[in-house]
C-alpha cells in the first residue's frame, strides 16, 4: 500500500514538476519537488533501505530532464544513504530536526547533482555559480517542505513535534 | 545495531544502485529515448489535467482580481463624487452671490443708479427683563391687573416658566403690540406675545409654538453668501429645528440662520444663531437641521424691541406733492 501511494505521489510530483514548477521560477531558480519527496522519505521513514527511493526517483528525475541518465540517481542515492547514517536518533521526529535533515538532504543532493552535471558538461555554468545555484534551490525547495512537515508532524513528542 | 540483521546490507544496496546509475550514464540513445518517450507519454495526461486546472484557476484569480479592481474603482469614483459635490456646493453658493450682485452690475452698466432712502426704518425700544423680585413688587403695588398682560399673575405658568417666555417692563404705554421682534444685539431673542399697560410677555425662540421664516447664510471674505430659505421651529429645548430646506442646497454646521421677518426694515441681518447639526432625511429630499441660539436669558438684563416706522425724510418730501395732486386717491392711500 505504501509503495502504491509512493508511486502515485511520484507521478503527481512529476506532473507538477514538469507543468507548474517552471512557472514558479525566481531568479532562474525553480523548486525541485522530485527531490523533496526522497528527502522527506529518508527523514520520515524507518526502513533501512529508504535511501533507495532516492535512487528510483532520481532515475525519474533524469528521464524528465535533458542530459545523461543516472546522474540524479547517483546523487540522490548517495545523499539519502548519508542522511540515513547521520540522522540523529534522539528527537528525530521533532519538526525542526526533520526540517534541518530535509534541507541537508536536498542540499547534498543538489550539490552532487549540479557538480556532476558541470563535470559532464551538461551545465555550462562556471563553478563560481555553483554555490549560489545550490543554495537557491535548497532554500526554495526546503521552504516548500515546511507545510508538509507541519502537516505530518507526529505526536510522539507532543512538546517537540511542532515549532 | 540492526546492521547485522539487514539482508542484503545497506551498503550492498547502495553499491548496486550506484553501479546501475553509473551504467545508465553510458546508455546509448536508442535505449534512452524510448525510456524518455514512455515516461513523457505517461505524464502527459496528468500535465493536460494540470493545465486545465491551472487555466481554470487563473480565470478564477482574474475574476477575483477584476472584482477587487472594480471595488477599488468604485471607491475612487465615490471619492471623486464627494469632491465634485463639494465643488458643486461651493459653486452653487458663489452663483447665489453673483445672482444677487448681477442685476445691480448689469443695470449699472447702461444707466445711472440713483439709490433711494428706505421707506421704513427701524426704531429700537429698550426694555429691561423683569425677574421674580420685580414681579413681586408689581403684585404688591396692585398694578398687576392693569400692568400685566391679560391680567396674568406673576406666579402663573405662563410667566413663571422662563424657559419659554420672559417678562419685560414695556407695554402698550410704549406702543408695543404682539408680534414685534425682541433682540439682544443683532440676535433675535423672541417676539412679543402679550402686552399689558406697563409690561409684556416675550415668547422666546425656544418656545414650542415659535415659528419664523429664515434663510441660511455663510460668512465669507466677500460678505454673506445666502443659502436656502426654510422654517424655524421651537422645540421646547435649547436646540431649534429648521425644516423645508431642499437637499440640493448646501448646508454646513456653523452656517448662520438669518430671520427674513425684518427684511426691508433692518439693513443688518438679524440672526437666530448657527447651524449645530445637519443631516439628510431618510428619503434624501430635505435637510434635517438643528440650530442653537447663542443667547442665554439668565445672563441678559435688557433687550431691544424692533418697531418699524416710516422714514420721516421721505414722508415729508412726498407730502406736498400729494397735497397738490388731490385727485390721486391711490397716492393718498399709500402714504396715510
Amino acid at each position: 500500500m505504501r509503495i502504491l501511494f509512493g508511486f502515485l505521489a511520484v507521478y503527481f510530483l512529476t506532473v507538477v514538476q514538469t507543468s507548474i514548477c517552471p512557472l514558479l521560477e525566481i531568479y532562474q531558480v525553480t523548486p525541485d519537488l522530485l527531490l523533496l519527496m526522497p528527502a522527506f522519505i529518508v527523514v520520515s521513514s524507518n526502513s533501512p533501505y529508504r535511501f533507495l527511493w532516492g535512487g528510483w526517483i532520481g532515475l525519474i528525475h533524469d528521464l524528465i530532464t535533458p542530459g545523461p541518465l543516472g546522474l540524479a540517481m547517483f546523487a540522490f542515492a548517495i545523499s539519502g544513504y548519508l542522511i540515513t547514517r547521520i540522522q540523529p536518533q534522539l528527537y528525530s521526529q521533532h519538526s525542526l530536526i526533520r526540517l534541518s535533515m530535509i534541507s541537508l538532504t536536498i542540499g547534498i543532493s543538489i550539490a552532487l547533482l549540479t557538480a556532476l552535471r558541470i563535470l559532464f558538461q551538461d551545465y555550462h555554468y562556471p563553478w563560481a555559480h555553483w554555490p549560489g545555484l545550490v543554495a537557491g534551490i535548497t532554500l526554495y525547495t526546503s521552504t516548500l517542505s515546511v507545510p508538509l512537515i507541519l502537516l505530518t508532524a507526529k505526536s510522539k513528542h507532543p512538546h517537540l513535534s511542532t515549532f | 545495531m540492526t546492521y547485522e540483521r539487514e539482508f542484503p546490507p545497506r551498503w550492498t544496496a547502495l553499491v548496486a544502485m550506484l553501479l546501475l546509475a553509473t551504467g545508465l550514464t553510458v546508455v546509448p540513445s536508442r535505449v534512452e529515448d524510448p525510456l524518455r518517450d514512455t515516461l513523457r507519454s505517461l505524464v502527459k495526461p496528468g500535465q493536460q489535467l494540470t493545465g486545465r486546472i491551472s487555466r481554470h484557476g487563473m480565470k478564477i484569480a482574474q475574476t477575483i482580481r477584476n472584482a477587487y479592481d472594480s471595488g477599488t474603482e468604485v471607491q475612487v469614483l465615490k471619492n471623486q463624487l464627494a469632491e465634485m459635490q463639494e465643488k458643486h456646493q461651493y459653486l452653487q453658493s458663489q452663483m447665489l452671490t453673483l445672482s444677487q450682485k448681477g442685476p445691480i452690475q448689469q443695470t449699472g452698466a447702461w444707466a445711472e443708479l440713483l439709490p433711494t432712502p428706505p421707506l421704513v426704518r427701524p426704531k429700537l425700544l429698550q426694555a429691561r427683563i423683569l425677574g421674580q423680585a420685580a414681579m413681586a413688587l408689581l403684585n404688591h403695588q396692585h398694578t398687576i391687573d392693569r400692568g400685566l398682560p391679560n391680567g396674568v399673575l406673576p406666579d402663573s405658568a405662563v410667566v413663571a416658566s422662563l424657559s419659554s417666555a420672559i417678562l419685560i417692563d414695556a407695554g402698550t404705554d410704549h406702543d408695543l403690540v404682539p408680534g414685534k421682534t425682541v433682540l439682544s444685539g443683532n440676535t433675535i431673542l423672541g417676539r412679543i406675545r402679550d402686552t399689558g399697560q406697563h409690561t409684556s410677555v416675550v415668547q422666546l425662540v425656544q418656545d414650542i409654538d415659535y415659528r419664523d421664516t429664515i434663510r441660511l447664510a455663510r460668512r465669507t471674505q466677500d460678505g454673506l453668501n445666502w443659502g436656502a430659505a426654510g422654517v424655524l421651529q421651537g422645540t421646547g429645548t435649547e436646540l431649534l429645528r429648521i425644516t423645508h430646506i431642499p437637499s440640493q442646497y448646501p448646508v454646513h454646521p456653523g452656517d448662520l440662520v438669518v430671520s427674513m421677518r425684518e427684511k426691508g426694515i433692518v439693513s443688518t441681518p438679524l440672526v437666530y444663531g448657527t447651524v449645530e447639526t445637519c443631516e439628510l432625511t431618510p428619503d434624501r429630499s430635505q435637510w434635517q437641521i438643528a440650530m442653537r441660539s447663542p443667547l442665554s436669558v439668565s445672563l441678559l438684563d435688557q433687550v431691544f424691541i424692533v418697531s418699524p416706522g416710516l422714514n420721516a425724510s421721505r414722508t415729508l418730501s412726498k407730502t406736498p406733492s400729494i397735497q397738490k395732486s388731490k385727485g390721486h386717491e391711490s397716492d393718498r392711500i399709500r402714504f396715510d
